[in-house]
């Protein structure tokens, strides 16, 4: 049903409430020079989260801390891997997923790229949750040292580099 | 005295005299000149001018009118069809000193019309690859046959010449309407009821396939006249989808005829309840007026269940009045339980009412009427007694919207019957935001087609502050799945949420000020930011007191009227005496945000002999010698600790041993009970504060002490009065300062916290400290 609201909800948003009428999930991507250390906090909608983890898997997991079980950061971290890219220099990093944490109606999804001595520029795409949302929009915080770069991907642009 | 005031006299005059002379050294270009850009300046190229429909103090002028429009109205279910039948007679009265040649009358089903230009308002394109079923649905399926069919337009029985433009249409009278008189003419209209599950709309039914009944929550369902008035003549502004509406007020009588098995109700006084109700049901409905701690049920889940089984061929119909309302809802269904209690509003007694599905159970029966109830007092504490008998929500899937009277709310247990905590929280949470929306704005009745935020951002203020009340009275609500909350978890409100969207991509940011068609995050943008600018406001501006007594005056002043954002600026300052064109400007005007740091602090000491660097001042003036040139000798030098001139001990003991000329001249000229009253100069700094952020707040620093004591000093805003970027503060302490931390609260949502705190330290960040929690 979600996939019929969504398309549905541009030319009349149904609600005028609580509910998030906007696809957007908000990430962001500090370099800490002195830990080489690439740190992510990527926050997105929870029931949308869920959503596509369920769908795409085919499970019934419930993003709720009492009803958890432990697969389900399995499927995040394969969902995260799946969707969620950073290169620098042509290469491909790789991601390490540290867990989540939910604060109101959103999921903190941590994340970490360890021993990154140098960097100058970086590559970052962001699929998240735009396989169940044609309008998903993610929002990236980019901030290393003094440089901050604040932009949108979407799925049609859902890739940006950025050189500092 | 006298030697005090030439004393200071002189040092003003040899500062001001020094500041001019470095100007003088740097200004070497010509500068080119400018307006006036000083963010303090007053609105009055933003504001309309006040006259005399609108005063300057924001309140209505003394010529200020509104029109009024009355429907007469039957309306006709065919459950079987989803078809609505409607037959409506309007007066409309021209209270406006304007002759109208022409009415516009607001025909928003048209939004659902297959050749509905709101279909095409966004671009669209193709990805690589779309799920089959989104496929389908956005490119395959046949678009959905809504929109009024309009029959008939006639005044007793002659036909009006009327033209449909899209979502408005327009009407001609046989002569032009004279200020002061009424018009009286009918229409005669139906529709194709949507699905709101899936064609979606702020209105519509729901299909229980189980049961094979459906859940109608029907609104904009009858043309509706637009509003004329002082600041936009007609409003005719289409009907896009996402800028809700301006309607007059006026008094409504309606006749709703459906299926005989149905419950139904809706905006305004049932006047049949003998007809329509059962003995039972009317038996119930008596204790329920007089049920003020629990909800009474009028009609059980066991019935509702058994009438899902019906299918009544006869009719029966329920008949409404209603006075001074701008608009009609009302929800049916054979699936609805229904309950009441009531609430004492001022001297009166109010009906809480709901009405829900079985499937909305067990959620919908334990808080449903006690957040009406609720809502409803906190609300009228802080605006004015809510005026109606009752107020109705109604459970509709995925639905969050208001009308007078009723609402229709989202939240219902999972298939399995789960109720998540965010379930019973958006429930809960999307009650008290509709029903509060009965006061701004089915009452305080701003213009959302022009202004979504005055309406949406008013009542997320509200809704905050009514969210907390809630728990108050109800901790019950607090004892979660996960976890027990401190607090009622509400979601928008405070500083600390609005600070991702405040810092975010400028590209996608509006200014609260703008046409809701436009924006691009609407529910930051009319809710969630100016939700929190009137927190800030409250909590950290203004204050609770000068507050709360200006947001009153502005709904008692606005009650049953039309405001216009100007007039809510404009009472806000007229009833507090707070100077708050700064903050409008910059929190509703501009997309500018807060940021607020401590650049540098310098800690100083005093002594009596001339530094080097106060002898190279001096010397510029012609003062060689100031130990004895009787201008200066008593002067006080200020040094830092890696000043060429300090010595240790001027870190220790009395200051005053260090600048004895100091001690002599206080001795010379006061009492020793006045230097006992005085602060001593025991710890000095200048601290640098900077504002990297557009906005400009007041400074609030909290000061830790070397004694384990702390202090928050609040420096008023106006600081920037004169220098957008960056103030200095000297600070006389008594104690040795050892931290000083901007905005310690987290009140003014200030977006980097990285500067906020002196000395600078590697505070752990959000990632480390879970990194560390994980280990």
């Amino acid at each position: 049903m979600k996939v019929l609201l969504t398309f549905f909800i541009w030319f009349s948003i149904s609600t005028t409430a609580d509910v998030h009428e906007f696809y957007l999930s908000v990430t962001d991507i500090n370099y800490v020079a002195e830990k080489q250390s690439l740190q992510i906090i990527s926050r997105v909608f929870t029931d949308d989260f869920e959503d596509v983890l369920n769908k795409r898997y085919q499970k019934d997991f419930k993003l709720i801390p009492s009803l958890e079980v432990k697969e389900t950061d399995v499927y995040i971290e394969r969902y995260i891997k799946d969707k969620f890219f950073i290169e620098s220099e042509g290469k491909l990093l790789s991601l390490k997923y540290l867990g989540k944490k939910y604060e109101d109606d959103m999921i903190y999804l941590y994340i970490e790229i360890e021993n990154i001595d140098e960097l100058s520029s970086i590559t970052i795409e962001n699929l998240i949750l735009t396989d169940l949302f044609e309008e998903q929009k993610n929002m990236i915080h980019f901030k290393s040292g003094g440089f901050e770069k604040s932009f949108i991907l979407e799925k049609k642009l859902s890739r940006r580099t950025i050189t500092f | 005295m006298n030697r005090i005031k030439y004393a200071s006299l002189f040092l003003a005059v040899l500062s001001v005299t020094f500041s001019g002379f470095s100007q003088e050294e740097k200004v070497e270009e010509k500068q080119e000149g400018h307006t006036n850009q000083n963010k303090f300046r007053q609105l009055y190229d933003e504001f309309a001018t006040p006259n005399v429909y609108r005063t300057a103090s924001g309140a209505p002028g003394h010529q200020y009118y509104q029109n009024t429009a009355d429907y007469e109205m039957d309306i006709t279910l065919d459950d079987e069809n989803t078809m609505l039948y409607g037959k409506e007679t309007i007066t409309y009265t021209n209270n406006s000193p304007d002759a109208l040649e022409y009415l516009w009358v607001m025909l928003d089903q048209n939004i659902r019309a297959k050749d509905s230009p709101a279909k095409e308002r966004n671009s669209g394109e193709f990805a690589p690859v779309t799920p089959a079923p989104s496929f389908v649905n956005s490119h395959m399926k046949a678009d959905f046959d809504g929109g009024f069919n309009i029959k008939k337009v006639h005044k007793d029985g002659q036909p009006l010449p009327h033209t449909i433009n899209y979502t408005m249409m327009r009407v001609e009278m046989p002569e032009p309407l004279m200020p002061g008189k009424s018009f009286e003419f009918s229409i005669e209209w139906d529709y194709l009821i949507n699905n709101h599950t899936i064609n979606s709309g702020r209105s519509g039914y729901e299909y229980f396939e189980e049961d094979n009944n459906r859940a109608y929550v029907i609104a904009q369902f009858f043309p509706r006249m637009a509003v004329y008035n002082d600041k936009e003549g007609w409003q005719n502004y289409q009907f896009w989808g996402s800028g809700e509406f301006a309607l007059p007020f006026g008094n409504y009588e309606v006749n709703i005829t459906v299926p005989e098995d149905h419950i139904l109700d809706g905006t305004g006084k049932l006047q049949n309840r003998k007809e329509v109700f059962s003995k039972t049901m009317l038996d119930r409905y008596e204790q329920a007026k007089t049920s003020f701690d629990k909800p009474v049920v009028i009609v059980t889940e066991e019935e509702a269940v058994a009438n899902e089984k019906m299918n009544a061929t006869e009719t029966k119909t329920w008949e409404f009045k209603a006075e001074m309302v701008r608009d009609f809802g009302f929800a049916t269904s054979r699936k609805f339980i229904w309950d009441m209690m009531a609430v004492k509003v001022g001297d009166k007694d109010v009906m809480a009412v709901s009405l829900y599905p079985k499937e909305g159970n067990p959620l919908w029966e334990e808080w449903s009427t006690r957040a009406v109830a609720s809502t409803l007092e906190t609300y009228s504490n802080y605006t004015f007694n809510y005026p109606y008998h009752k107020a109705i929500s109604v459970h509709a899937k995925s639905q969050g919207m208001e009308y007078p009277m009723i609402c229709w709310n989202y939240g219902r247990p999972d298939e399995n019957g789960f109720i998540s905590d965010r379930t019973k929280f958006g429930m809960v949470s999307v009650i008290i935001h509709e029903v509060g929306h009965n006061f701004f704005p089915m009452i305080v009745n701003s213009d959302e087609r022009q202004w979504g935020w005055m309406d949406e951002g008013l009542n997320t203020f509200m809704q905050y502050l009514s969210e907390q009340e809630f728990a108050k009275t109800y901790p019950a609500i607090l004892s979660g799945n996960e976890e027990i909350y401190e607090k009622y978890p509400s979601r928008r409100g405070e500083p600390s949420k609005m600070v991702n969207y405040m810092k975010g991509d400028q590209e996608y940011i509006s200014p609260i000020m703008t046409n809701p068609e436009q924006v691009y995050q609407l529910g930051n943008n009319a809710y969630g930011k100016p939700a929190t600018a009137l927190n800030i406001l409250r909590e950290t501006v203004m204050g609770h007191e000068l507050f709360d007594y200006s947001f009153k005056t502005f709904a008692q002043r606005w009650m049953f009227k039309h405001p216009t954002p100007e007039d809510f600026f404009r009472t806000m300052e007229d009833a507090s005496a707070v100077d708050l064109d700064w903050y409008w400007r910059g929190w509703f005007y501009t997309t500018d945000y807060v940021d607020i740091g401590i650049e540098d602090v310098k800690n100083y000491f005093i002594t009596s002999n001339p530094t080097t660097e106060g002898k190279a001042l001096l010397s510029r003036y012609g003062i060689d010698d100031p130990a004895e040139d009787p201008r200066t000798k008593d002067a006080v030098y200020l040094l830092t600790e890696d000043s060429e001139d300090f010595e240790a001990a001027m870190k220790n003991g009395d200051p005053l041993d260090q600048a004895p000329k100091l001690r002599e001249y206080l001795m010379n000229n006061f009492t020793q009970q006045e230097i006992d009253m005085m602060k001593q100069p025991k710890h000095i700094y200048e601290v640098t504060f900077n504002k990297p952020g557009g906005l400009v707040m007041p400074i609030i620093v909290e000061f830790q002490y070397a004694d384990g004591t702390s202090e928050v000093i609040e420096y008023p805003v106006q600081v920037w009065r004169k220098n957008d970027s960056e103030v200095k503060k000297a600070i006389f302490s008594e104690k040795e300062i050892v931290k000083m931390i901007v905005d310690p609260n987290a009140e003014t949502a200030d977006v980097d916290t990285a500067n906020n705190v002196w000395p600078r330290e590697d505070t752990s960040s959000e990632f480390e400290s879970f990194k560390e929690e994980k280990q």
